[in-house]
């Protein structure tokens, strides 16, 4: 939509971004909060003006009553602009992680004055759609690790249009990106049997197509016979799981790669991979303790946000 | 290129606004013109319907000047009033077909913000004033149409939404009372230009040739109203209100003249005639005063000749105390007056001056002669007659010796012209003859039809005598719609149209006391009256100025968190009795300390436990009582079970 | 309402057997009277048994313990149909799950089938054996307590069941003071007066779910949801149904500090134990329980 405000270009963006609000929930406060009249407030301003000037020479009363009437009109539609803004609240935000070079799709919940007429937002970058609850926005990434919201600003024209007040919203919180996942990457390295820890007290030798039951395998892949005739835990899993005997240690050296953003590319991929095929995986970046293998939404989430910091 | 406001409803709006803001204009554009309007504004109309494409820009620059030269050949003076509205009602309507971004918008706005007062000055009754609220409101829901941007939805349907638009034009409503108040106003126009140079509001025109008056008397126009006579109102055929002295006669016309200014004396105080005359806005220099002016509040010269001469070619609404002398006319004979009293063409209407010479002669004194003059007008058949014949080159020998039809400039002109062909002074004088009494607001209201001619006679011994020739032929004319009042009044009966007709003028007369002469000296005075305030108004607008925060922080303290001030209240307290108290802890946890710490601790839980009570409890708990003093433990706390 | 005085018979009563737990006691009391189940969450010797059996009797309740091992099977807690010779026909023979406050001593060392079918009696108050449903009365609360240090051979409870308990708290070391009281104990345990009855504590749960909860309040307790579902603090946030039990424990807070409102302080004190264990922090460096601590403590208390 087109802004037809004079006022917030390069130096008054500067200048009053200072003030930017960082916290959530997120509601405008007095000096967060600029208002300047729009060209159309202007014009009009300067008609009353010239109003003004004739019906006072000629005293005209109706003339003048006419001319304060709409001064009036502009000042207190001035203040409505103003408390439209400060109205408005940001809520909560939510965005799932995603890899670099793919958008991050954020969630503003906001609780907007009015349905009817919402203040637009507008950011370097992003695309911005509104609703009455919340609000979408998609951001670029490019780079993995710590992505920083661009500053968001607030604008109103409510309700007559001839001012525009606006404010500032850089969240002080960083959202984190994950690294880029290579697109086809090798398989999965030659499978590096870690010595059995405690967690799995149980030689796997015998034991080809079945591994022992763990929390979260589904109770269909129980395998009921061994377990009724042996008392023994197991679970099976499917054909072309079979070929992972055991955790694999991911380590960097593995990749093959010297370029370190091309081989926490490809670790990405083969995490993701082994968390697709329910092989427990571990991590070890140069330098870094490495993470013992496990499965599981957290321990992916533990792994990639080692990778995306590395 | 597709057009996105074609569909838009602000456009249709816009349109709606220009055709309401022309339709007051039929009052007093001439047919043309407004034809020529009206077929501007069906362009924009027949866009809109799909029937017509917006005129391209080289077909618009050409079509503006036709149409606005067309319109301007119309008017009789370019810049008056008239021509100016006319001309910025062509350039509304021509920006209307030019509408392609926001900003036509708000140019249209201004022509329609200025078309609004072209509308007030024309006519400045309360019923205008709520049309022109209308079209303001109006325009207020045209800004909100543009800044919703609903470009889908009709128009009925925005405008049922758009009721946000009557909130903020009631909030606007006392700081409009406040500016129209107090907004410091102009002693002096800038610049006097009149409105309109062509007619004259009460069409009293400072030369009277036949026939001038012949459009007033149609015109039911109210001029000026009358009240708080003192000591009491004189009949209404005696009240002669004055306005011109017309000295000069060039064969056709009288034309005005005045003489030098008249120091004010003193009248015998039990001869005055106090009265108050609220007149409404009108073009000259002249102003109105019952006959024979003495004193007044007019700024204005009062002459020689009872007339009062204003440095203003217009004159504002206004209220003034007049006083007025009943019976004593004190005018000296001024040289000039006498020599200008004489004067006539040199040549023209050769029966009248020698049938005023003979008769004269046959007389024998100017009182004499007067008489049989009136007798003769009284007894021959002389007629009154709204519609007078034409009269041909010698107007005055026409009048008296062959049509013999007329009305009261007529006879006026025509008694003057003899005396002064006789030899004896004489001048013609115009201004307006009674009014009609409002029982309502007790005061007379007279109209533009209520517009007069007479003479004065000089005479010596006697001054300048007036003489009423109209009178003398038809006294019914004088006193036909005074006997009608009387009739009504009389029989206690009264039509609703009389009634609805007094009911209406008094909202007028009450509109023009207390809404249209208010001005500069009303509000120096108003100010004066209210105490004492500083006597720079500026510095005075300052102070409200600065007092607009202070209502903004009022507001807010009126609205601010009682409940929570009196926590904070507890907290300083606290903080300044024991330094070490843990305030920043929540209630809870402060009346378990203040329990074990505090003389009196209980108490002061207590006032927490209520205090929590009042916050977040259930509705319709009693309210807080006073914060308890908070006073040190002495000794050392005693072990608390 | 019974007499105020009774809230704190009740208190003091329990303090005088557990010693220096005055906490746990209040949050164990919390989730007694809002009907819901409590995770002891520490290491073996801490006084679990004794804070269970001690909250039983003082309510008069029916109590049973259940050692949950590596070969306890689903039909040891909620009971099996035996063939019973003498009808000739199968007879449901109960569980120790019917009792009113059943301890489930290291929950994590079963396996999850037995994990499961306690988890849905604790959930729906009802056992199916054989498709055959067998409701529980209520009052019913599991009190079910985790070594969280000892890994080995334990299957820890997955994040979706942890949402079965109103709350997790830890037992911790007694302060010094009540360490010594305890040593000096003559006699293995003193014994503990009843005070109350299953009724009174059905009762009471009626009580604390008529709290009055002004919107201040809920306003707080939404911001808090809120701000678990912030990015970068934990994996996922709350869920609606962590909201409800939260102010559930708060209402229940009110009542034992014998008020007949929440206040935001009763949010405080409770929330840090009812969202500690639906939460997994996002990341390795941060600590949930001491980020929710922070949270409670940023709530405004006179808002």
């Amino acid at each position: 939509m087109n802004l037809d405000s004079i006022a917030p270009s390069g130096r008054m963006d500067r200048l009053t971004m200072k003030r930017a609000g960082k916290t959530l929930p997120w509601q405008p406060d007095r000096r967060q909060l600029f208002i300047l009249p729009t060209r159309g407030g202007i014009i009009l301003g300067i008609a009353l003006l010239f109003m003004l000037l004739g019906s006072l020479n000629y005293n005209n009363n109706l003339a003048i009553a006419l001319t304060f009437f709409m001064t009036s009109c502009l000042l207190v539609s001035a203040i409505w602009t103003h408390r439209h803004l400060q109205d408005c609240r940001l809520l909560e935000l939510q965005a799932l992680p995603v890899h670099a070079g793919e958008s991050l799709k954020i969630r503003l919940f906001w609780q907007p004055p009015e349905t009817s007429y919402l203040p637009e937002i507008q950011g370097l970058n992003l695309q911005v759609a509104r609703h009455d609850n919340h609000i979408d926005l998609l951001l670029p990434t490019h780079h993995r690790g710590w992505l920083k919201l661009p500053p968001l600003k607030l604008t109103s024209r409510y309700p007559l249009g001839l001012f525009v007040a606006w404010s500032w919203w850089r969240y002080s919180r960083k959202l984190l990106i994950w690294p880029a996942v290579e697109i086809q990457p090798p398989p999965l390295p030659r499978l590096q049997t870690v010595p059995a820890k405690s967690n799995y007290p149980f030689s796997q030798g015998d034991l080809t197509e079945l591994q022992r039951w763990q929390a979260g395998d589904p109770m269909s892949r129980v395998a009921w016979k061994i377990l009724a005739r042996h008392g023994q835990w197991l679970s099976r899993h499917p054909e072309g799981e079979n070929e992972s005997h055991g955790p694999l240690l991911l380590r960097e050296e593995d990749t093959g790669l010297r370029d370190r953003e091309a081989a926490i590319s490809r670790l990405t991929a083969w995490i993701l991979e082994a968390e697709r095929l329910s092989i427990p995986y571990g991590l070890e970046l140069r330098g870094q303790p490495s993470i013992a293998p496990a499965l599981g939404e957290a321990h992916l989430t533990c792994c990639l946000e080692r990778l995306a910091l590395a | 290129m597709k057009n996105p406001w074609r569909n838009h409803p602000a456009y249709s709006l816009l349109l709606a606004l220009n055709i309401l803001a022309l339709l007051p204009q039929t009052f007093w554009l001439d047919p043309l013109t407004l034809l020529l309007l009206l077929l501007l504004w069906s362009w924009g109309l027949a866009w809109k319907t799909g029937y017509l494409p917006l005129p391209n820009p080289w077909s618009k620059v050409v079509l503006t000047l036709i149409v606005a030269a067309a319109v301007l050949g119309q008017q009789a003076v370019l810049l008056g009033l008239r021509g100016g509205s006319a001309l910025l009602a062509v350039m509304l309507l021509m920006k209307s077909l030019e509408i392609r971004t926001e900003r036509d918008f708000y140019s249209a706005m201004v022509g329609l913000f200025f078309m609004q007062l072209s509308l007030l000055f024309h006519n400045d009754s309360w019923w205008m004033g709520l049309y022109v609220l209308f079209l303001a409101l109006g325009m207020l829901a045209l800004l909100w149409l543009l800044t919703q941007n609903k470009a889908r939805d009709r128009l009925p349907d925005c405008l049922r939404h758009a009721s946000p638009i009557l909130r903020l034009a009631l909030q606007a409503l006392p700081l409009t009372v406040a500016l129209f108040l107090l907004f410091p106003r102009l002693a002096q126009p800038l610049w006097g230009l009149p409105l309109d140079s062509t007619q004259g509001k009460t069409g009293l025109s400072d030369k009277l040739s036949p026939g001038d008056l012949i459009e007033l008397f149609l015109d039911d126009t109210p001029v000026f109203r009358a009240s708080r006579f003192q000591p009491a109102m004189p009949p209404l055929d005696q009240l002669y209100w004055r306005a011109m002295v017309l000295w000069h006669f060039d064969g056709r016309a009288w034309k005005r003249g005045w003489l030098p200014a008249q120091a004010r004396q003193k009248p015998a105080k039990d001869d005055t005639l106090r009265y108050l005359l609220v007149n409404e806005a009108y073009a000259g220099n002249w102003l109105v005063s019952l006959d024979w002016p003495v004193d007044g509040d007019y700024q204005a010269q009062l002459t020689l000749d009872g007339q009062w001469i204003s440095r203003q070619q217009w004159q504002p609404a206004g209220e003034h105390q007049l006083i007025s002398a009943r019976t004593d006319r004190q005018e000296s004979a001024h040289p000039l007056a006498l020599s200008w009293g004489l004067q006539l063409p040199p040549a023209g209407n050769p029966q009248t001056r020698s049938w005023a010479r003979q008769q004269l002669k046959k007389h024998g004194s100017p009182a004499a002669f007067l008489r049989f003059v009136l007798n003769h007008f009284n007894r021959e058949n002389f007629y009154y007659s709204l519609t007078p014949q034409p009269l041909g080159e010698n107007t005055v020998d026409d009048f008296l010796f062959r049509t013999r039809i007329g009305y009261c400039e007529h006879y006026a002109s025509a008694l003057a012209f003899t005396m002064r062909a006789a030899g004896i002074p004489a001048r013609v004088v115009t201004g307006y003859l009674g009014g009609e009494y409002n029982p309502l607001g007790q005061y007379i209201v007279v109209r533009k039809s209520d517009a007069h001619a007479w003479t004065e006679v000089w005479l010596k011994g006697q001054g300048w005598v007036r003489v009423d020739p109209t009178a003398a032929v038809a006294p019914e004319r004088v006193q036909t719609a005074i006997r009608d009042q009387q009739a009504v009044h009389d029989q206690g009966m009264m039509t609703v149209d009389i009634w609805l007709k007094q009911q209406l003028d008094w909202l007028a007369y009450r509109w023009n006391r207390w809404f249209l002469q208010y001005n500069y000296d009303l509000q120096r005075s108003m100010l004066h009256n209210l105490g004492q305030w500083p006597r720079h108004l500026s510095l005075w607008m300052l102070a409200l100025l600065g007092l607009l925060p202070l209502g903004w922080w009022l507001y807010h303290w009126q609205k601010r968190d009682r409940l929570l001030q009196q926590w904070h209240q507890l907290q300083r307290q606290l903080k300044r009795v024991v330094p070490e108290a843990p305030v920043q802890q929540g209630p809870e946890a402060l009346a378990r300390w203040a329990r074990l710490h505090l003389q009196g601790g209980d108490e002061l839980a207590r006032w927490i436990q209520h205090w929590l009570q009042l916050r977040y409890g259930p509705a319709g708990s009693p309210p807080l009582p006073p914060l308890p003093p908070i006073r040190r433990c002495d000794k050392p706390p005693s072990s608390h079970a | 309402m019974p007499g105020e005085n009774f809230q704190r018979h009740i208190i003091s009563e329990i303090n005088r057997v557990v010693l220096g737990k005055s906490q746990q006691v209040e949050q164990a009391l919390i989730c007694l009277a809002s009907a819901g189940h409590l995770l002891i969450e520490d290491i073996p010797g801490m006084g679990k048994t004794t804070l269970a059996k001690t909250l039983a009797k003082v309510f008069g309740l029916a109590f049973k313990r259940v050692q949950f091992t590596n070969d306890l099977l689903p039909a040891d807690i909620t009971g099996m149909n035996v063939f019973d010779t003498t009808t000739q026909a199968f007879r449901f023979h109960p569980g120790p799950v019917f009792s009113q406050i059943l301890l489930a001593d290291e929950i994590n060392r079963a396996p999850p089938k037995t994990q499961s079918a306690l988890l849905e009696a604790m959930e729906e108050l009802q056992v199916t054996v054989d498709g055959q449903s067998h409701r529980l009365e209520p009052p019913f609360s599991v009190i079910a307590t985790q070594n969280p240090l000892e890994m080995a051979g334990t299957y820890p409870l997955p994040e979706s069941q942890m949402d079965r308990f109103m709350m997790r708290i830890p037992l911790g070391y007694p302060a010094p003071e009540a360490e010594r009281a305890l040593l000096e104990r003559k006699h293995r345990d003193p014994e503990v007066q009843t005070l109350g009855s299953p009724e009174k504590l059905l009762e009471i749960q009626q009580q604390t779910r008529e709290i009055h909860v002004s919107d201040t309040v809920l306003d707080l307790v939404q911001q808090l949801l809120r701000q678990t579902r912030e990015p970068g603090r934990f994996v996922h946030g709350l869920s609606p149904r962590a909201g409800q039990q939260l102010l559930r424990a708060a209402q229940a807070r009110a009542w034992w500090q014998t008020r007949d409102f929440v206040i935001p302080e009763d949010l405080q004190q409770v929330f840090p134990a009812v969202a500690g264990h639906r939460l997994i922090a996002a990341s390795m460096e941060q600590d949930v329980q001491q980020n929710l601590e922070e949270m409670a403590l940023a709530l405004p208390t006179t808002a």
